[in-house]
């Protein structure tokens, strides 16, 4: 040991003249990357389980499912409004019980076959029917005639929807909805081709064949998908001539390799490196709505979250504000309701209450458990190790201040999304996005009962809340309609299944190469109107 | 003991560890899985029919030492069962993710191969007085550094500095994405290869043949090249097979590191979505390369060594 | 096989190379070469007890902090402190803050403290379990014998982390399960080197001697076989536990050990990758602990070899 005392000047320089007689043999024969210029790629944080359209069900895989597929409707980029796509127009008889969309001509999978009514009413059939396992069907396709009983098994045939002939789509509801139609741009209601779907040689999960604006040329897993663009797409064509999404789960990697020059855009940043992506020069930062709220859930049949007051306390331990701007670096803001700012239809400050320890002390008095005494040992789950990670310390730390011990164990995306769906966990962190932009999207199907055992992760159940969703999703009039959607919200709040925390920001970096950088409303990347430079 | 006897006890001793080890997984499931793969199937909010059909299918409520032999016949059969999650069966997958996994240990055995072979053979051509203490240092060091630690390090160099290299995925099998995890795998193993040659190589340069040969006008490195390298071959040859096994189902954490779309991130990731039949199925298919690979080195060492034939009896 | 653990008696089979891998490929490698005397010849014979005392200092003091943490007076290692996000080193804090305002000198200590204490348990509970297995095989007869190294053969096909991780997809994550896994799969190495150690002293002459003067069986073994057979398990012990040391960090690096927020070396570092510049403590204490400490326990395990076996000449 005594070299490293003795010597040790020395034995640096001889360390880094090794260093430099190594580092030109392992650059050696590496020449720089050339690939057609024309590429975007991007980093996302997982892979995604499925690009079936049926069963897509978080951020990465319906980005990558939205740009494979185009159903009757899309979105515009901006607005959010309701824009046509494989429907030219559609139409919808005075009570808003039955809808005819007129479909576009030519319009082709990339199998090259055409995409007709008839594709419609074989992929809504499928996306219901319990044997596809889709998590988002019924919350997108539920006021169509049928739905609920083919979920349920009990018929194989979805009544409400017919092809009048093959230009001609007919959907009848099961009660008045004059806003169905916004519901529709999501993957799950977009058109499959049936001997695709049911080629035995290829798993449709892994083979999707659509009709949007890109093709899927690769997928290797866990290391990228390849999209490349759709020559005969019947839209306008996309700029770039291919996508590439790296799966890369560590964002502070996926930070690197951006400066690095080998990806052009970074979707999800780590929040301790908000502050300093935002002053880089060297990268562009971009900041937009997501319409997406982070939440604390509780499951309220489990017991200690069956007592409201417990709930209370925990909801009054909030501290919104800290993790908002310190804890997340002001990469989110405080929530003040369930339905993000972003919404409209928004109701401002509807939140029943705010941080104040004391009140929570009081609340775990009155649920029979004075300073926390006597509560059962609870662990708090979060996915992944980016936010989520870091809002759960924080948690953590102000419930143990008002005496409330939880532990906190940490899962990867997919196993998290898993655990949630089977009902393993009764207390966790979890973001919600918006598939539409309406206050529909975030109460419906997180809290309307029919949707315990998918989305409604709460095992929440409050008929007053299902009664008024219902009525607010048959109102005819858009005021009226918000009106029972703000009443249901406030319900909610009051019986508090989860914590609203923070609103999401889409927060993600991207390189100068990227000469128009398109992101749409929804969070997503818009693939098809991204632009980079070719050079 | 004649050669086809030692070839036939290693390879009575290879099935018999196997037959081992695929009774530790099946009883580390049987007991161990909360639940069982029915209630892990179909999640907690399955209907009592639901789970009571699916475990008569799967023959759940037979008992265990049935279970047992449903298990042993569908492995002869090479069926591995369907992972959880993926939904899909476990054979298919894991031949997905095993060409990533092949491609990086290769790379770094030919790595560890020419710097540990080349670092042995510099160290034992003659004493270096300065030179020894850097590379006991550095061999010491390469031991110690946690391969994430290390990854870490070259990124930040390699990616963040000097912008030169990716750090994370196969970029479509582009060679350079290779280099950054292939040295930070074969790190550790190069201190090792180059101790051994070094030390091989010494002693053999000691033996009368070496000094003959050096005796005829050769000098130590050309007596080094000619005679003494093919004799240490062995020891060598020995540690980089063994270590093929090993990285095949070692390198897990350097893949996390580098987003590797390997065998060992895919396991890992399984493990998080407690996906028993894929873990398991995973690390049986690993077990097996191992063992298999440690059979045939050890038949091929000890059918060119009659002394280790020898010591197999009394090592047992 | 294996010729080159050259001079020891255990040279047969890959044993300390067998089933270990990522995380604690490095550590057994350690072993190796203690083992083999490989370290290039640099130390010279009067300096093998310096280092051996120097490094036994070294892991006496890192032993004495671990056990002394909780006394010390550090700052809360896990309560955050939103206005002091990753401060620089300073006068309050001298080694900063994290990214969470915590004190980043208070989580090493107790992160050195969950190290010492998950490598030091685990590798005693390992090598008591080995001894115990090595005893009963060897006193045991044939078959007991033939039993108990089977399936020592089948733990040791096991890589140590692909075992962990098969044991965390069972059991979920955690020190508790760290431990478990590290003591579940490390106790063969420990019984097959006990075990040969055991059958050559108990050939030794004087221990016949011993038995022919009349001194009963377990006297014999107390007082003679048991001192004597010990020495070679001294540095595979020191070097086992320097590969514990990195297989917690390495599986709590993946998340799967020491949860949040509870600190670990391991999880420091994953915590703060891409933390080079803007807050480079945060990497590099955490980063040079672990190989310190694991690099103290290398050294142990090779220049313990050195010492106690004295018919090991040196290399070159």
């Amino acid at each position: 040991m005594g070299i490293f005392r003795k010597r040790s000047t020395k034995f640096v320089w001889l360390a880094m003249l090794f260093a430099v007689a190594v580092a030109p043999v392992i650059i050696m024969g590496c020449g720089e990357e050339t690939s057609s210029s024309n590429v975007f790629t991007y980093a996302e944080s997982s892979d995604p389980a499925s690009l079936d359209p049926a069963q897509v069900d978080e951020v990465v895989a319906i980005n990558i499912a939205r740009y494979l597929f185009d159903g009757l409707v899309g979105y515009d980029t901006e607005t959010s409004e309701v824009v046509p796509a494989v429907a030219e127009s559609w139409e919808s008889n005075s009570d808003a019980t039955e809808f005819t969309f007129h479909l576009r001509k030519g319009v082709r999978f990339s199998n090259g076959s055409e995409v007709k009514a008839g594709d419609f009413v074989y992929a809504w059939s499928r996306a219901l029917a319990p044997d596809t396992m889709s998590s988002t069907a019924y919350a997108i396709l539920q006021p169509v005639m049928g739905a609920t009983d083919l979920a349920d098994g009990k018929t194989d045939k979805l009544t409400g929807v017919e092809a009048a002939d093959d230009y001609t789509l007919k959907v009848t509801l099961e009660f008045p909805m004059a806003d169905f139609v916004s519901l529709l741009g999501h993957p799950v209601a977009a058109p499959v081709p049936k001997d695709e779907v049911e080629n035995a040689q290829f798993r449709f999960a892994e083979h999707p064949v659509g009709n949007g604006p890109f093709i899927l040329t690769e997928w290797k897993h866990d290391d990228q998908v390849v999209l490349e663009k759709n020559p005969d797409y019947y839209g306008q064509d996309a700029s770039i001539d291919q996508a590439v999404a790296r799966i890369i789960p560590n964002p502070a990697t996926a930070v690197a390799e951006l400066k690095a020059g080998n990806v052009d855009a970074v979707r999800t940043i780590p929040a301790g490196q908000t502050e300093a992506l935002r002053n880089d020069t060297s990268v562009k930062f971009f900041q937009g709505p997501a319409n997406a709220v982070r939440f604390l859930a509780f499951d309220v049949t489990k017991p200690p979250f069956d007592n409201q007051k417990v709930r209370e306390a925990f909801a009054w331990d909030m501290d919104s504000i800290k993790i908002a701007d310190k804890v997340l670096q002001g990469q989110e803001y405080p929530a003040d309701g369930i339905v993000p700012t972003s919404i409209p239809g928004h109701q401002a400050d509807v939140m029943p209450y705010s941080f104040d320890p004391e009140q929570t002390a009081k609340r775990l008095e009155e649920a029979g458990f004075p300073g926390g005494a006597g509560l059962p040992p609870m662990t708090l789950y979060y996915p992944g190790v980016g936010p989520a990670a870091d809002t759960a310390q924080a948690i953590q730390s102000d419930l143990k201040k008002s005496g409330i011990q939880v532990e906190i164990t940490g899962m990867d995306e997919g196993a998290f999304r898993d655990q949630m769906l089977s009902g393993g966990m009764s207390l966790f962190l979890i973001s919600w996005q918006a598939d539409a932009p309406s206050i529909d999207s975030f109460l419906f199907p997180l809290f309307e009962s029919s949707n315990i055992g998918a989305t409604d992760v709460f095992q929440y159940a409050n008929p007053e809340v299902d009664e008024l969703l219902g009525k607010a999703r048959s109102a005819p009039d858009v005021n009226q309609r918000t009106g029972f959607y703000n009443e249901a919200e406030r319900k909610i709040l009051a019986d508090m299944p989860m914590v609203p925390i923070t609103f999401g920001q889409d927060a993600m970096v991207y390189s100068p190469r990227v000469t128009n950088f398109v992101h749409t409303s929804l969070g997503d990347i818009a693939l098809d109107k991204i632009t980079v430079s070719q050079t | 003991m004649p050669t086809t006897r030692f070839i036939f006890y290693r390879l009575l001793q290879m099935l018999l560890v196997l037959f081992g080890t695929v009774t530790v997984l099946f009883f580390v499931i049987y007991l161990l899985v909360p639940g069982d793969a029915a209630q892990a199937a179909l999640g907690n909010h399955a209907t009592p029919e639901a789970l009571e059909n699916l475990r008569r299918e799967l023959g759940l409520d037979r008992p265990v030492w049935v279970q047992y032999g449903i298990y042993l016949q569908h492995l002869a059969q090479f069926d591995l069962g369907t992972s959880q999650e993926l939904q899909r069966g476990v054979g298919g997958i894991i031949l997905e993710y095993l060409p990533a996994t092949i491609y990086l240990t290769l790379a770094a055995l030919t790595l560890e191969t020419l710097f540990g072979v080349g670092w042995g053979m510099l160290m034992a051509l003659r004493r270096w007085p300065r030179l020894e203490a850097l590379s006991s240092v550095t061999s010491a060091l390469l031991l110690a550094l946690p391969v994430f630690f290390l990854g870490m390090l070259l990124q930040y160099v390699f990616a963040s500095r000097l912008g030169i290299l990716p750090i994370s995925g196969t970029g479509g099998w582009n060679p350079l994405n290779l280099v950054l995890p292939a040295i930070t795998l074969a790190a550790a193993q190069t201190a090792i290869i180059a101790a051994v040659t070094q030390s091989s190589l010494s002693q053999e340069m000691d033996k009368p043949y070496i000094l003959a040969a050096r005796a005829r006008g050769l000098t130590r490195a050309q007596a080094m090249l000619k005679h003494g390298l093919r004799n240490v071959s062995g020891p060598v040859v020995t540690i980089l097979a063994i270590d093929l096994g090993t990285l095949l189902g070692g390198a897990m954490i350097t893949e996390i590191v580098f987003s590797w779309p390997g065998m060992g991130r895919m396991v890992y990731n399984a493990a998080l979505f407690r996906d028993v039949p894929l873990v398991i199925g995973t690390v049986l298919v690993l077990v097996i390369i191992f063992v298999v690979i440690n059979t045939i080195v050890d038949i091929l060492y000890g059918w060119l060594d009659p002394r280790v034939r020898a010591g197999e009896q009394a090592n047992g | 096989m294996a010729g080159w653990i050259h001079e020891s008696e255990q040279a047969s089979r890959p044993m300390a190379r067998a089933g270990l891998d990522a995380a604690s490929e490095m550590a057994a490698a350690g072993a190796e070469l203690g083992v083999a005397n490989t370290n290039f010849g640099y130390d010279s014979p009067r300096r093998k007890h310096h280092t051996l005392i120097f490094a036994i200092t070294l892991a006496a003091i890192l032993l004495a902090i671990s056990l002394i943490v909780p006394l010390l007076p550090l700052a809360d290692p896990v309560e955050p402190d939103y206005d002091r996000i990753a401060e620089a080193p300073g006068f309050e804090h001298p080694l900063g803050t994290d990214l969470h305002g915590r004190d980043e000198l208070s989580r090493v200590l107790w992160a050195i403290r969950t190290s010492m204490i998950v490598g030091v348990a685990a590798t005693g509970l390992a090598l008591t379990a080995g001894m115990a297995a090595a005893t009963v095989a060897v006193y045991g007869g044939r078959i007991t014998d033939a039993i108990f190294m089977r399936t020592a053969d089948v733990f040791l096909s096991f890589p140590v982390v692909l075992g962990a991780i098969a044991i965390m997809a069972v059991m979920g994550p955690g020190r508790r399960n760290v431990f478990i896994a590290i003591a579940f799969f490390g106790w063969p190495i420990f019984a097959r080197v006990f075990r040969s150690s055991l059958i050559s002293i108990r050939e030794k002459t004087y221990i016949k001697a011993a038995k022919v003067l009349g001194a009963g069986e377990s006297r014999i073994f107390f007082r003679h076989v048991l001192p004597n057979s010990i020495p070679p398990l001294i540095s595979y012990t020191a070097v086992a536990t320097g590969g514990a040391i990195l297989a917690e960090a390495g599986l709590s690096f993946i998340n799967l050990g020491v949860q949040r927020p509870d600190p670990s070396l391991g999880m420091m570092l994953s915590e703060s990758m891409g933390q080079f510049e803007p807050a480079p403590w945060l990497v590099i204490v955490p980063g040079i602990a672990v190989t310190l400490m694991v690099l103290i326990f290398i050294l142990i395990g090779n220049s313990a070899t050195r010492a106690l076996n004295p018919r090991i000449k040196k290399a070159g």
